[in-house]
């Protein structure tokens, strides 16, 4: 990778300087895991659904919000990622999708609002650095990207420190990647083998079945239907 | 007391129609410095802010590059999104329509070199620009040349996306667009720049096509169908050089024409980028 590019990215790639509180923390994952599911219902991008999920986070982490309300600022997310990044002849969003997607527990008032205020915390620069970005040719592991994206342990690291720790997550030989690196390989693999474990003793599947990519378990935010972006 | 925020920046004179809004002339309070102002319309209140607009503020405050025009500030106010740019009173195509002479080698070298230089540091950073013409090249005072209206533009990442290839003006389409092509790269930005360079020679636009049928003829004139085309068909360059060659070779020296060639290459994958192009002999 061109080292112009490398340094873009990475002036781009947001670190969460406020600490998103443990109580917020559960509400955050389903929150992403909602975003998922209707990203893979619409067939949206990696990209996008990533940069929805940096978008939700973000908010979550500046502004103190009540727990019932934080579908508004996914939605919204959502709709800023689909006009950023998707092409538009493929899939539209507007206000009123938003709503419908909400079964109208927002007017279209409060989600314009939530738009201009999303935009005014972000200084209207929506092009922040996924993991994805990262890549330069290579395979993609979605999977694994999906994973660091919903869990809240790896949180608080930059996208290029978990694109570096995915990247090597199957290679046999680790001897030249960094501390930090082999850190985050190791948190990804007890992170999947707890789960896998819990598993057994009958605990939800959601983040294991995103490992295996099965498709997403339906939300629990409320039962999804297919949005017409 | 209620607070009535004032903006920093006085609108004076409404100077065009951007993508998104309005632009006006305006000046920054207390001083004689002019800006431009586009107001973002919220045209259709279904929508939200506007795509192009979201699209524009986002690329364009990141890329610092001395040949790209400059977004001095998003300024949200009275409920409304201004965004404050840069003011630069001339674009390229009313510098061509104003000026009857033929540009010197050495004015077409500081030309395009400015605007590869440009539209490089978009693609360095991941953007491809989809909308150059010369009416989004703007001209400042002193002569440097800015790329902007970043409304068409967007972000791509390195593996194959699919893009809408409804994008860029008719006349500096690049041929797998007029074939339909969504999986297209920024070299879709190096056929534009190459029917720029060789409407600074001509000092008319080089392929003006009336519709897209008509537009694919006049670059490959004895087309069969659309469907069968392929693009790197050594053959079909020749003949493609050919046209461009008779256009052309009395109006630039042979390296000129060698970089036009090299943009103007039929086949994507066989053009030249910014980076290559600002290293060829024609700059030497």
């Amino acid at each position: 990778m061109d080292l112009d590019r490398y340094n873009y990215l990475q002036k781009r790639d947001i670190k969460l300087a406020q600490i998103i509180p443990d109580q917020m923390l559960q509400v955050m994952e389903m929150l992403i895991h909602w975003i998922f599911q209707v990203g893979e219902q619409n067939n949206l991008e990696i990209k996008t659904i990533e940069l929805a999920a940096i978008l939700s986070k973000l908010y979550l982490s500046k502004q103190l919000i009540d727990s019932d309300t934080v579908d508004l600022i996914g939605i919204v997310s959502i709709m800023i990622a689909v006009k950023f990044n998707e092409c538009q002849n493929k899939i539209q969003m507007n206000i009123q999708d938003c709503v419908n997607q909400c079964q109208s527990k927002y007017s279209s008032k409060e989600i314009t609002d939530m738009e201009m205020s999303l935009l005014s915390l972000i200084e209207y620069d929506a092009n922040m650095t996924t993991i994805t970005d990262y890549y330069d040719g290579e395979a993609v592991q979605i999977d694994l990207v999906l994973f660091v994206t919903l869990d809240s342990e790896f949180l608080y690291f930059q996208k290029y420190e978990l694109y570096e720790a995915i990247r090597n997550f199957y290679s046999k030989d680790t001897s030249n990647l960094s501390e930090n690196t082999k850190n985050i390989i190791s948190r990804i693999s007890a992170k999947i083998n707890q789960l896998t474990a819990n598993d057994v003793s009958n605990t939800p599947k959601i983040k294991k079945k995103i490992i295996k990519k099965k498709g997403l378990r339906r939300s629990k935010i409320y039962s999804s239907q297919s949005i017409t972006l | 007391m209620s607070q009535i925020p004032l903006s920093k920046y006085h609108l004076l004179t409404k100077i065009g129609q951007g993508l998104y809004g309005d632009v006006y002339k305006a000046n920054i309070l207390g001083t004689d410095q002019y800006v431009a102002v586009k107001k973002i319309r919220i045209y259709d209140v279904s929508v939200g802010v506007p795509i192009t607009a979201l699209r524009e503020t986002s690329l364009l405050q990141r890329i610092q590059h001395q040949n790209v025009v400059k977004i001095l500030e998003v300024e949200k106010i009275h409920g409304q999104i201004r965004v404050v740019m840069e003011y630069l009173k001339l674009d390229l195509q009313q510098y061509l329509n104003e000026n009857k002479d033929r540009l010197s080698v050495e004015l077409l070298k500081k030309f395009m070199h400015d605007i590869l230089s440009g539209v490089g540091a978009c693609h360095r950073l991941n953007c491809i620009h989809r909308d150059i013409q010369p009416k989004n090249i703007l001209i400042q005072d002193d002569g440097t040349l800015k790329i902007g209206d970043f409304g068409s533009a967007r972000v791509f990442q390195k593996f194959p996306q699919f893009f809408t290839s409804d994008v860029c003006d008719l006349w500096y389409r690049a041929p797998e667009l007029l074939l339909g092509s969504n999986y297209y790269t920024i070299a879709i930005d190096m056929w534009a720049i190459g029917c720029v360079f060789a409407e600074l020679i001509l000092k008319q636009p080089l392929f003006q096509g009336e519709n897209e049928i008509h537009q694919v003829k006049l670059i490959i004139p004895n087309v069969q169908s659309f469907q069968t085309v392929n693009l790197n068909d050594p053959n079909l360059q020749i003949q493609f050089n050919g046209i461009i060659t008779n256009k052309l070779q009395n109006l630039i020296n042979q390296d000129g024409l060698d970089l036009i060639l090299k943009l103007l290459k039929l086949d994507p994958e066989q053009r030249i980028s910014c980076s290559q192009s600002l290293q060829h002999s024609f700059f030497r």
